[in-house]
């Protein structure tokens, strides 16, 4: 049951802001990635609707997560692990990966290896959209020459 | 004491070694002890590997051996803003000395705030994921938990996938409450609880290792994080293997 997708949006928010707490992010770079978090969300959020996608809204999540930890890496002068962590760990199928591991718990081992699966393949979706936002995003900057500054990696 | 002739260079890899300890990408270590060997007049190759540094200038070696790994962002953006400071010319070698000596106890905040701060990441999971009011102060509990088990392990200097599996293991605690209280959701409490242990800073750096190029580094953190993983899955499963096998009511 989800509550609305401003609500949602403010939880992604927020849960995003308290692993940067726990990652010990200062609070600006924490509020930083709960921006992001939110954003991602809401990509994530407007193609989950639409039929056959499947892990797509995952990948376009990360993307948006990824390619705006880049440039606000580029902005706050911070390394993009700072942001990009928080941000992205609300995306992470928690969900897919307990209902995994009950139905192994309750011997239905094919539901558990289809479930397993899934929350694999969901974890690679999200994995990829990093990569290819912070390979995208780096190749931009570097045309628009803001590659990285003295000092900075 | 480090030999005089070679200070700036054993600087350059203890920035690295600190580094890599607290969770930054392999890119990122070598670029900064690589630029802050150059502030510091040395021309130096670096080679850093998951578990070691190594640096190279005028005929001199270093190597440094990463023997505890903790994640800690803190460090990453403190080192960040030292590397600066030693290219801009405002950091010299001895101030850079001297704040490598009190690194190791960086921390932004203490145990208290990052339990209460998993506490409210598993609360705002929970109910993201389709959880009930009811849920919340469960979960609340569920993260909290999780995480005190790990600053408490983390205290008595203990680590390993050993601290993940009894982290996992406590998490499900709250949740067993919880299942028997009518309008709660006790998945999403458990749910809640692990998202907590999700070792984050190693995929993503695992992810950015492997894009990068540096393929040792990243399958080494993905295997980490995969270890990592089955500890949490192991934790959970055997809390509620036992629970359910003694009659536990699971819904």
């Amino acid at each position: 049951m989800s509550l609305g997708l401003p609500a949602d949006l403010g939880l992604a928010a927020a849960s995003a802001w308290c692993f940067g707490v726990i990652y010990q992010c200062g609070p600006r770079t924490a509020l930083a990635a709960a921006g992001l978090a939110a954003a991602g969300w809401a990509a994530s959020d407007l193609l989950a609707g639409v039929p056959h996608l499947a892990v797509l809204p995952d990948f376009a999540g990360a993307l948006v997560v990824g390619g705006g930890a880049e440039v606000m890496a580029m902005v706050r002068r911070e390394p993009v692990t700072l942001m990009v962590v928080p941000a992205v760990i609300p995306f992470v199928p928690g969900y897919e990966a307990y209902r995994s591991m009950i139905a192994f718990i309750q011997n239905e081992f094919v539901a558990g290896l289809e479930r397993g699966l899934s929350a694999l393949l969901a974890a690679t979706a999200i994995a990829m959209g990093l990569g290819v936002a912070s390979a995208l995003t780096r190749a931009l900057l570097r045309r628009l020459g803001r590659g990285a500054r003295p000092g900075q990696a | 004491m480090a030999n005089p002739g070679s200070k700036p260079l054993h600087a350059a890899a203890e920035v690295g070694l600190l580094l890599l300890a607290a969770g930054a990408e392999v890119a990122r270590v070598e670029d900064t002890m690589a630029r802050m060997a150059r502030a510091f007049g040395l021309e130096a190759e670096v080679v850093v590997l998951p578990t070691m540094v190594l640096a190279t200038a005028g005929g001199q070696t270093v190597l440094k051996r990463v023997r505890s790994r903790r994640t800690n962002l803190a460090v990453v953006e403190r080192v960040n803003q030292w590397s600066r400071e030693v290219v801009a010319g405002t950091l010299s070698l001895e101030g850079l000395w001297e704040r490598l000596t009190t690194a190791h106890a960086i921390r932004r905040y203490p145990g208290w705030q990052e339990m209460g701060a998993a506490g409210l990441a598993a609360a705002a999971l929970a109910l993201l994921f389709g959880g009930a009011w009811l849920t919340l102060p469960w979960a609340f509990l569920a993260g909290g938990v999780a995480q005190a088990v790990r600053v408490g392990f983390r205290n008595v200097r203990a680590g390993g996938v050993a601290t993940d599996l009894a982290a996992a293991a406590a998490a499900v605690l709250p949740a067993l409450v919880a299942a028997s209280w009518p309008g709660t959701r006790p998945a999403l409490v458990v749910v809640g609880g692990i998202m907590v242990l999700v070792p984050g800073v190693l995929l993503t750096t695992g992810v950015r290792d492997g894009m990068a190029g540096d393929l040792l580094s990243s399958l080494a953190r993905l295997l980490e994080a995969a270890f990592i993983a089955a500890a949490i899955a192991a934790g959970v499963s055997g809390v509620l293997y036992v629970y359910v096998h003694v009659g536990g009511r699971w819904p």
